[in-house]
């Protein structure tokens, strides 16, 4: 900007001791002002009727088909694993561990520090509502109960989250009841 | 044809200061007022204790008390006072009448207690910035056209033939923020206490955001720009920059602003078209808010000095520059995929707060200043306390400002996190609440300073002012002559040569023509600023949501809009959104994206702005009805480290079911498909659901005789939500939901 050489008091601009000049447009803030017109109507234009423009809504297809496709393959190779090697899982302290943070921190809301039970039922009585075994078990956390308030799990935890979690179900399970909430469902011996 | 003032004769011309006077005392008090409760919720946000378990301290009911005070208490108060004693100097005259500036005052000043008191009480419409109830409402709607008469008024009786700039922005905004109030207001009662709006879902948010954002687009922008206009070259003693910017930033401003209120609901059900329409307007206001911050600043040229030495121009520097960085930071939030991160986030806190803070407070502090030796004929009592309000109002907006911008990123890109196994990085809420921890305690010791500030304000004040008598307070007194009229068609024939060709300046003299004719310059501020409102209003009013065919939407029953009565009482919607975006990751956390036709029976919408929760959008039949029991008894017992406040009063409460009928009949005609017998029978209806229910926690949990408590009616609210759309097969979310 030149410092006032354009500076030219208005005659007869005078409000309570207030004058005025009337120095240009800035020629920058004219420019972007412009550019900015500019781009609305192309944008309207690309949006509305180009018939290119992607809206929001499509966009979000996209985004959830790629998505599901992704997650099919991961199944695929995510299989659940077999019996024996849940039963290999649980024997590992290191998996334990892990499925007890996991358990900590996910499950102990509904069922208790120690697995004893508040909304969630009792993890430690003998008494299954949906079968215990570990398959059985494995299928509960998985899929959830989501009507009575169990979360399907599948798909919020991941897969090595899940597995460890469900192994260290099932070992406090055998590990023996504690005080809690009552028994509820069927009686299971061994918790097998 | 020349106009001669000198053949007029000179009259003494009394100004009204009582009332410039009043208001600025309405002003800091009510600021100081509004600001403390601003900072009590933000610390409930670090320490939830500080709800004090009492149902009228809750965060959910003390914020809208915050943005009302500080919004309609302190700006609204400031604006008034720099309105009155500006406009008077301005046009040479007193008011029209001392009686409407007088009821002006005193209704403006018990609308306010009204508020106070009716929202801890939980007496909300339950829409942001609009919460006052009906009779409020009311009541602000014959105050301001008391406001506007007596001031429209005044124009005809001025004695300066031309309206300067300032009187524009003052025009603008009466007339905007009047069409905004009664248009967005119009609800049908139930009581005095409740009514429902008479839009529905997207509709209602769409007419909302049209108010919300031009609320603060006419009372915290254009009124503070005449502001501006008046008291910087004042205090400057400078020439104003220039009049054509004056005069194109002026229009541009006033008809582009309106049209941007989509920017609020990106991503959300409203139609694209609207949100698209949203995006480039508010692009476009980039450049006419900013000729408005170089007008101000370039009028400064050859001032720099003074600034350095005269705490005055120093908040109006640090006002207009503040003003630039929104109006910057506001088109930038305005691009969608900024906006997809910003959005329900703290982002949006810190940019409010850098033009509440920086420019509406800062335009304030300086105004302040300048009026006290002006209006109190005292010098101010310290310069340096002066400076050092300044030096700490302005550590405290940075304080404020940056950790709520780092806040907000962080928490998006946590919110939006996820791993290449498909899965959310953070899929525990309040792990991403956890990260950004620190930076809430930053933002209290931010706002803490500038309250500080203020306090050193109030102080200076108060001794600038010890001792001034009553009798010393008289009235300004000019002299000044009324101009001379030309008749309309002479004034006309100036504008073109003797050939009836239009002049070389042909444009800019018909604008100086209006200029002399204020109530033309009115009616034409008017239809410039009505235009977006109808070309996004009425189509979507005419145009209603309706759900595929194989869906039913099916209306609330008695107990479950009771419960969402308590819901909106409660202030839920402060902190929780109900409006999943068509995002991937967000979908992924709380189900399938909303659709409009959920809403259609929402009178009001709850969408929300702010997610300081998760969305509950899709919350019905993730818990147990147990879980909510106890989670709104006592968040931490089911949800560690929670920072909801706890709602035991629900527990206890009996349900007020006196008035469902009509609460139905109303909605009825607000066209929910109510059946007559739904009304006929609604208590026994709402009895056997609630009953029902109550049996069930009984059973799961033990709770006794929950049957006729709120807690109920809440519960069974919030277990619906989102369910209507279960079966639209476009919704499904791959395997997680
Ligand atoms: C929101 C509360 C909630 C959370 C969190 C929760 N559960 Fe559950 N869970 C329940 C409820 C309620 C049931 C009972 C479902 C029924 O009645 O069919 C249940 C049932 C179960 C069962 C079957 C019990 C039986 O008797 O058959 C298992 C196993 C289980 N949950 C494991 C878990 C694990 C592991 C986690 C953490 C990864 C977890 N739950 C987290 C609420 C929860
Ligand atoms: C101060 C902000 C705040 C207010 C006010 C508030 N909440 Fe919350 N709400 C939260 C936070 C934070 C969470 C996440 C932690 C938790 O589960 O408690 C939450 C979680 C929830 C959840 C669980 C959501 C989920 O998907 O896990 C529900 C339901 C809920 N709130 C309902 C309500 C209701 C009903 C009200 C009004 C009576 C309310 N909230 C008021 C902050 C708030």
């Amino acid at each position: 900007m030149n410092e006032s050489d354009d500076d030219k008091l208005m005659r007869d601009h005078e409000y309570d001791g207030i004058q005025e000049y009337d120095n240009n447009l800035p020629r920058w803030w004219v420019y972007k002002f412009l550019i900015t017109i500019a781009f609305a109507v192309v944008y309207m234009y690309w949006m509305q009727f180009s018939g290119s423009g992607k809206n929001i809504w499509d966009e979000y297809m996209t985004d959830r088909t790629a998505y599901e496709r992704d997650e099919m393959l991961r199944a695929a190779k995510n299989m659940r694993p077999s019996e024996e090697e849940f039963l290999a899982l649980a024997a590992d302290p290191l998996v334990l561990s892990s499925g007890e943070l996991v358990f900590k921190e996910r499950c102990a809301s509904c069922h208790g520090l120690k697995g004893e039970g508040i909304v969630g039922p009792n993890l430690t009585d003998h008494y299954w509502i949906h079968g215990g075994s570990l398959m059985e078990i494995a299928n509960v956390v998985e899929k959830g109960v989501p009507e009575k308030g169990m979360v399907p799990w599948k798909g919020i935890l991941k897969p090595d989250e899940i597995y460890a979690v469900i192994a260290y179900v099932h070992e406090l399970n055998k590990k023996g009841e504690v005080e809690g909430k009552a028994a509820e469902g069927e009686f299971v011996s061994g918790g097998k | 044809m020349k106009i001669e003032n000198s053949s007029a004769a000179l009259e003494t011309v009394k100004f009204d200061d009582w009332i410039a006077r009043a208001f600025l005392w309405a002003t800091m008090i009510w600021g100081l007022v509004g600001m403390l409760v601003g900072l009590l919720i933000a610390t409930q946000l670090i320490d939830w204790r500080l709800n004090f378990d009492l149902p009228w301290l809750t965060f959910g009911r003390l914020r809208p008390l915050h943005t009302n005070a500080v919004i309609f208490a302190f700006a609204a108060n400031s604006f008034f006072a720099a309105c009155y004693y500006s406009t008077q100097r301005l046009l040479k005259t007193r008011m029209y009448s001392d009686l409407m500036s007088r009821i002006h005052f005193w209704g403006w000043q018990l609308i306010i207690v009204a508020a106070a008191i009716s929202f801890p009480i939980g007496w909300t419409q339950g829409r942001e910035y609009a919460e006052l109830i009906w009779p409020i409402d009311m009541a602000v709607t014959i105050i301001w056209v008391i406001f506007t008469v007596n001031f429209l008024l005044t124009l005809w009786i001025r004695r300066e033939k031309h309206i300067y700039v300032a009187i524009w922005f003052y025009i603008a905004s009466i007339l905007a923020i009047a069409m905004l109030h009664v248009v967005n207001n119009i609800q049908l009662p139930v009581s005095w206490t409740l009514s429902y709006s008479v839009y529905a879902g997207a509709q209602d948010a769409l007419v909302q955001w049209w108010y919300g954002h031009n609320a603060v687009g006419f009372l915290l922008t254009t009124p503070f720009l005449g502001m501006m206009y008046y008291f910087l070259p004042k205090a400057a003693d400078r020439p104003i920059f220039s009049y054509r910017l004056s005069i194109i930033h002026f229009w541009a401003l006033v008809f582009i602003y309106i049209w941007a209120g989509p920017h609020h609901l990106y991503y959300s059900a409203l139609p694209e078209w609207l949100q698209s329409l949203g995006m480039v307007f508010s692009i476009m206001l980039w450049a006419p808010s900013w000729g408005g911050m170089l007008n101000g600043l370039y009028t400064l040229r050859g001032a720099w000095h003074k600034v350095r030495e005269e705490p005055i121009l120093k908040f109006f520097v640090a006002a207009v520059t503040a003003y630039g960085m929104s109006t910057f930071e506001g088109p930038l939030l305005s691009i969608k995929a900024v906006n997809k991160i910003s959005h329900f986030t703290d982002w949006t806190i810190a940019h409010v707060h850098v033009g509440a803070l920086g420019w509406v407070g800062f335009m304030t502090f300086g105004m302040i200043y300048y009026l006290i030796p002006k209006l109190w004929k005292r010098p101010i009592y310290s310069r340096s306390l002066a400076n050092a309000h300044f030096w700490i109002g302005l550590i405290g907006i940075l304080l404020y400002a940056v950790p709520l911008w780092i806040a907000g990123v962080t928490q998006a890109l946590m919110w939006l996190a996820m791993d290449d196994q498909g899965a959310l990085v953070y899929p525990d809420f309040m792990e991403t609440v956890k990260s950004i921890m620190p930076m809430y305690y930053l933002r209290a010791i931010g706002g803490s300073l500038f309250i500080i500030g203020v306090l050193i304000m109030l102080y200076n004040f108060l001794r600038s002012i010890a001792g001034v008598k009553c009798s010393e307070l008289v009235d300004t007194e000019i002299k000044a002559a009324h101009f001379s009229t030309v008749k309309p068609e002479d004034q006309i024939s100036e504008l073109f040569d003797k050939e009836g060709k239009p002049k070389a300046s042909f444009w800019k003299q018909v604008h100086r023509l209006i200029e002399g004719w204020p109530l033309v310059f009115s009616a034409i501020a008017l239809m410039a600023l009505m235009v977006g409102g109808l070309v996004q209003i009425v189509p979507m009013i005419l145009v209603q949501a309706s759900a595929p065919k194989d869906i039913i939407v099916r209306p609330y029953t008695g107990l479950e809009l009771l419960g969402r009565d308590i819901y909106i009482r409660e202030g839920c919607y402060n902190c929780h959104s109900q409006q999943v975006r068509p995002i991937l990751e967000e979908a992924k956390r709380y189900g399938p994206a909303s659709k409009a036709y959920e809403y259609m029976y929402d009178h009001p919408f709850q969408w929300g702005s702010k997610r300081t929760g998760p969305d509950l959008h899709r919350v019905g039949g993730k818990y147990p009805d147990l879980w909510h029991y106890r989670h709104l008894e006592d968040p931490r017992s089911v949800s560690a480290n929670s920072l909801m406040p706890p709602y035991p009063w629900l527990l206890t409460a009996n349900l007020d079911i006196s008035n469902l009928e009509t609460r139905l009949k109303v909605l009825k005609k607000l066209g929910v498909p109510y059946r007559d017998q739904d009304i006929e029978f609604a208590k026994e209806d709402l009895e056997k659901q609630a009953l029902e229910f109550s049996g069930r926690l009984n059973k799961d949990g033990g709770v006794k005789n929950s049957e006729k408590k709120e807690i109920v009616a809440l519960i069974v609210y919030l277990q619906r939500l989102g369910k209507d759309a279960q079966s639209d097969s476009v919704l499904k979310l791959g395997e997680s939901q």
